[in-house]
């Protein structure tokens, strides 16, 4: 088979619709994500100060924004990954979001404990 | 070729039934954070909303057409519209934030 033919090779649907399932999977991360955030703005009462609540949910969205962004990268890379018969690369969006969140969540907590 | 059947095309449609409820709750949350303070937040969150529940039933239509034909699902442009879509509602929601 020349290197071509292999370009050409369409995965296994059963693949494509899983690497679709793991981009809509990021996609509601990232609504839960803007929820949370405007959730935090909205709703946390931090003793007057509205500036906690604020910063919280700025994080929280653009942690949602760029989620969004590097889901339809990932799922593209997925793609041709599959086509060429490659690997599948290695992602930091799931550490690097979970962190985020993780953070974001002790400093409300934090915030939340000492009003 | 004919496909074979299988339950993967029905979880990908409930997955994307699923984000569409996502886009619904970001819609009401953005229209509770307008009622009574700001007509701005008020318009994008009827907009998120309205987008949100044409998705859903985008997909519910989907559903009962395509459910054994999964040649039919998550075409290029469909995933570009969809993540069109969360990136806009993330930029309001940054916006109601921000103006909160």
């Amino acid at each position: 088979m020349s290197q071509e033919e292999q370009q050409e090779q369409e995965p296994d649907y059963r693949f494509t619709l899983a690497n679709e399932r793991t981009y809509l999977a990021y996609l509601r991360t990232a609504l839960a994500c803007y929820a949370g955030g405007l959730s935090a703005a909205q709703f946390l009462n931090l003793g007057g100060a509205r500036w906690p609540g604020r910063v919280i949910g700025i994080v929280l969205v653009t942690a949602g924004i760029v989620t969004t962004v590097g889901a339809f990268r990932r799922w593209q890379v997925n793609l041709n990954a599959m086509r060429l018969g490659a690997r599948l690369p290695v992602t930091r969006i799931p550490l690097v979001l979970g962190a985020t969140i993780a953070v974001v969540g002790l400093i409300g907590l934090l915030f939340s404990l000492l009003r | 070729m004919t496909q074979p059947p299988g339950l993967q095309p029905e979880r990908t449609l409930l997955a994307w039934k699923r984000t569409s409820l996502g886009l619904v709750a970001n819609g009401i949350l953005l229209l509770a954070s307008g009622i009574g303070t700001s007509d701005v937040r008020l318009g994008l969150g009827i907009v998120v909303t309205v987008l949100a529940l044409s998705c859903w039933a985008t997909v519910s239509a989907v559903y009962r057409h395509l459910r054994h034909e999964p040649g039919g699902l998550g075409s290029d442009r469909v995933l570009r519209v969809a993540a069109g879509l969360v990136l806009l509602v993330g930029l309001f929601d940054l916006y109601a934030v921000i103006t909160r």
